[in-house]
């Protein structure tokens, strides 16, 4: 199946109570000037004020990673906005890849004062409306080829749910697993399309 | 899988499809380096899609500039301007008029194409940001399905027409202009005769003459509505104003014509933008506007031009194709019947919602609600929420307001309570609509290209310490309008607020320090009725604190039929100076590094990477020194200007550019003493003909005032041209002291 043209993956925060959103600014202003993606970073854009909205967002040329406030759920999350893999799973691996560098280096910044991320449930939207509506037989074939990619990273056990939303919004999927997604899990694991 | 272009096919205006797809093929040949860069960047902004910071691949990351290696590689969207660096979009809107089908289109286009903010701007449009110009095609198509164009957004054109959001409704208006800036809109839009303009041309209209209304008098064309009675008829028309507006040097506008009857507007603007094409500055982009040909001239002169062009306009039935039967009913039909709320439980909050957010209509139980956005922004998801909220109160009576809000018309009374509720519960239900607390400002160093400080964080700031304490702030200056721009480009319409700000820079030992210039006492009522004027640069960090000074002052020293503009007037400029100048002083980055950073940027300017010159201290003290001269010389101006003493003013402006000169030149040329031609000719070959002057935007914009002042003095100075010399004066200095900063080692920009 054939990436849609934005993904957007988003892990929530365990204890949002205990970072400041605006210590995010001088944190992701930092990982520029380290230079710590493997992709282009451009800028830091500040959206605290908007209330449930995309928080802080380092804008990147292929992806933005924010700390998202949308439906005032907060976490981390990495809108995928230059899909350039031929297949959804492979974007979908990518995306996820991206968010958990960024995961574990944000849960090591001592500006943030201990925030941790929940890895076990991961949110995954569809920024495509053209190719990946919520019409039943899109949202099957999306279930299809993600229930192997959902047990193979998160456990036997995980589940797949479809997100029960307005019709107007991007299609959202959330899986659940029994176990914490990290980088070395993603890097051992060989997710295949 | 499918395109949008597949899927839109036949669902678009068929015009509006065919101009997407010819915009789609020059892109094309653009890749295919068939189209010139330049012509290519014009073709882009006629359809809105516009340049943003960092897209000539150069960002300061707090520690050094940083080439952003963009994979486009050569391949350009403009002159320095890389194809795959992020843009933005700006969607016009005339007359702010939006419908439910637009706002959900418009949500789904910010959430696949854009950072999932919507952002209103000071004309009414909506604009997007960090946009792929890629998509562009396919965004401009989903727009056209439901009606809205970007053409002409950008670039030498025709803006987005506004009008007063209150128009239909006000109690005070002569007649609802909705109907005839939509007409105009439609009439210019791609026509022949305003596709040669030297610059952009800006429109508006207004119902009333005593609101701010359309803010008529600082834009290139207004129109402000009149009757007149004639053989025992009313006859609608419009009083017209040209040559206003507002940028570097802002300029009242003149009124053209006392009466033009409603069936002659479209010809007579055809006929202004004729002669603003065949005779408007076309190489000088600085003086490219109409307030310049206006004012070079004269409102007479221009006037006889234009009557000319009139006479000789081919007739066109497209004139008058909107003057219909039906005209004198045009109305717009509410979705509900207008009940009045007596008796309906009232939520906690609701009163003070009431207060400052809603309007009463002329029309019986029906009231505008005004939705406060914080900086204009919204999320994709608040537009969709709002969209529903529209389409179960009032259907497509929907406006974005200059004061970059929205408005809901046509609510019944009986529903405010509701509408209340489902607004605070979408995050969209803050009172203080159009109060001190609903900041106005420009995108600035966030976004624009040529912001140099920031507006939008200053403005973030001063809205929530202001928020805080609202409840107790005192009813003075609870309707004061704060208004903040990132340069001097005036975008966030500093000019017209009671307080305004705009940004720029002074030198602190080898660092610049944002800062923003004071400006007080502009008028926002009376369409834009006068102009502030800068008092002086603050460092941006201390900017709270002297809205503080400024506001505690007002507060209590104001007499009983005191406004603001009253207030600053009678105490004159020099009190109002003595006010803001403790905190005017610079620290060095040792005393206060927070001063080193801008508002909402965490990043120290640094000074480890900057060779610093042997005489540099020496070098910066001395220019400091002598570009303060300048600074009190343009301060006496302002006061001579108050004064009345226009020739007085003007030669002290002047004077101010002189010395700006001298200080420049003696960086570099101590002994070059004070006869002004040699020092004009001195800072003419060591700093304008060498181009070191010159900054990345506005090369040697600033440098010509002072030669076209210096050689051609005016013969008699009225009040507008001693306006004008003060005002290039102040942005010449301003010049000074970035070209200072740049020439002589400052490692930060």
């Amino acid at each position: 199946m054939q990436a849609p043209k934005r993904l957007v993956v988003k892990l929530f925060a365990k204890n949002p109570e205990v970072a400041e959103t605006e210590a995010f600014v001088p944190v992701f202003q930092r990982w520029i000037q380290e230079d710590f993606a493997d992709e282009l970073l451009i800028d830091v854009v500040d959206y605290k004020h908007v209330p449930e909205g995309p928080g802080i967002i380092l804008i990147g040329y292929e992806g933005d990673t924010a700390y998202d406030f949308v439906h005032g759920k907060a976490g981390l999350q990495y809108t995928y906005k230059q899909t350039n893999e031929n297949s959804l799973v492979d974007a979908l691996t990518l995306a996820v890849k991206r968010l958990l560098v960024a995961v574990e280096k944000a849960e090591r910044e001592v500006a943030l004062n201990g925030l941790e991320i929940d890895a076990t449930r991961l949110q995954i939207g569809f920024l495509d409306r053209l190719n990946y509506s919520q019409d039943d037989t899109v949202v099957e074939a999306v279930l299809e080829n993600l229930a192997p990619v959902a047990q193979t990273l998160f456990g036997e056990s995980a589940s797949i749910m479809v997100e029960q939303i307005d019709s107007r919004e991007p299609l959202q999927i959330t899986i659940q697993g029994d176990r914490s997604l990290s980088v070395e899990i993603l890097t051992k694991t060989s997710v295949t399309t | 899988m499918t395109t949008w272009k597949e899927a839109l096919q036949g669902k678009m205006p068929e015009h509006l499809e065919r101009e997407i797809d010819v915009f789609e093929g020059q892109m094309e040949l653009r890749k295919q380096g068939k189209l010139d860069e330049k012509v290519f960047a014009e073709t882009r902004l006629r359809r809105g899609a516009y340049g943003q910071r960092y897209d000539n691949g150069q960002r300061h990351d707090g520690i050094e500039t940083r080439t952003l290696n963009f994979p486009s590689d050569d391949l350009y969207k403009g002159p320095d301007t890389y194809w795959d660096a992020p843009g933005m979009m700006r969607i016009k809107l005339p007359f702010g008029g939006l419908s439910v089908d637009q706002m959900n289109v418009l949500a789904d286009l910010a959430d696949e194409y854009s950072d999932n903010i919507l952002h209103v701007t000071t004309r009414q449009d909506i604009q997007l940001h960090y946009v792929q110009i890629d998509d562009t095609p396919d965004l401009m198509r989903r727009l056209a399905t439901v009606g809205i164009t970007t053409r002409e957004a950008c670039g030498n054109s025709v803006r987005n027409i506004t009008a007063c959001e209150r128009s239909g409704v006000c109690h005070d208006e002569v007649f609802d202009v909705t109907p005839y800036s939509d007409a105009l809109a439609q009439f210019l839009l791609g026509h022949d005769d305003v596709q040669d303009f030297g610059r952009k041309m800006k429109i508006a209209f207004s119902g009333c003459e005593q609101h701010a209304c359309g803010l008529v008098k600082m834009h290139d064309i207004g129109f402000l509505a009149r009757t007149i009675e004639k053989d025992g008829e009313t006859i609608k028309g419009f009083m017209v104003f040209v040559g206003g507006g507002l940028g570097t040097v802002p300029h009242q506008a003149k009124i053209l014509a006392d009466f033009v009857a409603e069936d002659k507007i479209l010809p007579l603007s055809q006929a202004i933008s004729r002669v603003f094409a065949r005779l408007g500055e076309k190489q000088n982009r600085n003086r490219a506007r109409l307030k310049f040909l206006v004012a070079k001239l004269g409102i007479e002169e221009f006037r006889r031009l234009v009557q000319e062009e009139l006479e000789t306009l081919p007739a066109d039935d497209a004139h008058t194709a909107y003057i219909t039967e039906d005209l004198p009913n045009y109305g717009e039909e509410p979705a509900r019947q207008g009940l009045t709320l007596n008796g309906t439980p009232l939520p906690d909050a609701f009163y003070d919602w009431y207060r400052t957010n809603v309007y009463k209509q002329k029309q019986t139980g029906y009231s505008l609600v005004t939705i406060k956005l914080p900086l204009g922004d919204l999320t994709s998801w608040q537009m969709r929420q709002l969209a529903d909220i529209a389409e179960e109160f009032v259907g497509d009576n929907v406006r974005v307001t200059v004061e970059q809000n929205i408005v809901l018309r046509w609510v019944s009374d009986k529903d405010l309570p509701e509408v209340y509720q489902r607004l605070t519960a979408i995050g969209l239900g803050s009172a203080g609509a159009d109060t001190i607390v609903d900041i106005t400002s420009c995108p600035g160093t966030d976004t624009c290209k040529l912001g140099i400080a920031s507006s939008r964080g200053l403005a973030g700031e001063l809205g929530k310490r202001l928020e805080a304490k609202r409840a107790d702030l005192p009813p003075a200056i609870e309707d004061l309008k704060i208004k903040i721009s990132g340069c001097f480009n005036s975008c966030g319409q500093h000019h017209v607020a009671d307080i305004g700000f705009f940004g720029n820079s002074r030198r602190s030992g080898n660092h610049k320090v944002p800062h923003f210039q004071v400006v007080l006492g502009g008028q926002w009522q009376n369409n834009a009725g006068s102009y502030g004027l800068a008092m002086g640069a603050v460092p941006a960090k201390l900017v709270p604190d002297v809205l503080e000074v400024i506001s505690n002052t007002y507060v209590q020293e104001r007499q009983e039929d005191d406004n603001f503009q009253t207030w600053v007037e009678r105490k004159g400029k020099r009190e109002m100076k003595a006010l803001i100048q403790p905190y005017m002083d610079l620290p060095t980055i040792d005393e206060k590094p927070e001063f080193f950073s801008d508002w909402g940027d965490s990043r120290i300017y640094s000074i480890a990477d900057i060779g610093v010159g042997e005489c540099a201290g020496e070098v910066v003290s001395l220019f400091s020194m002598e570009i303060s001269r300048a600074e009190s010389e343009h301060f006496d101006a302002l006061i001579a200007l108050d004064e009345g003493d226009y020739e007085l003013a003007d030669k002290r402006a002047y004077n101010a550019m002189v010395l700006a000169a001298r200080a420049l030149v003696r960086t570099h040329f101590l002994d070059v003493g004070d006869d002004p031609n040699i020092i004009i000719s001195e800072f003419k070959t060591r700093f304008y003909d060498t181009e070191l002057f010159y900054d990345r935007f506005a090369k040697g914009k600033f440098a010509r005032y002072l030669f076209t002042r210096h050689e051609e003095p005016f013969e008699i100075v009225s009040e507008d041209n001693a306006h004008q010399t003060i005002e290039e004066a102040q942005l010449f200095i301003e010049a000074t002291h970035s070209a200072e900063g740049r020439i002589n080692g400052v490692i930060t920009s």
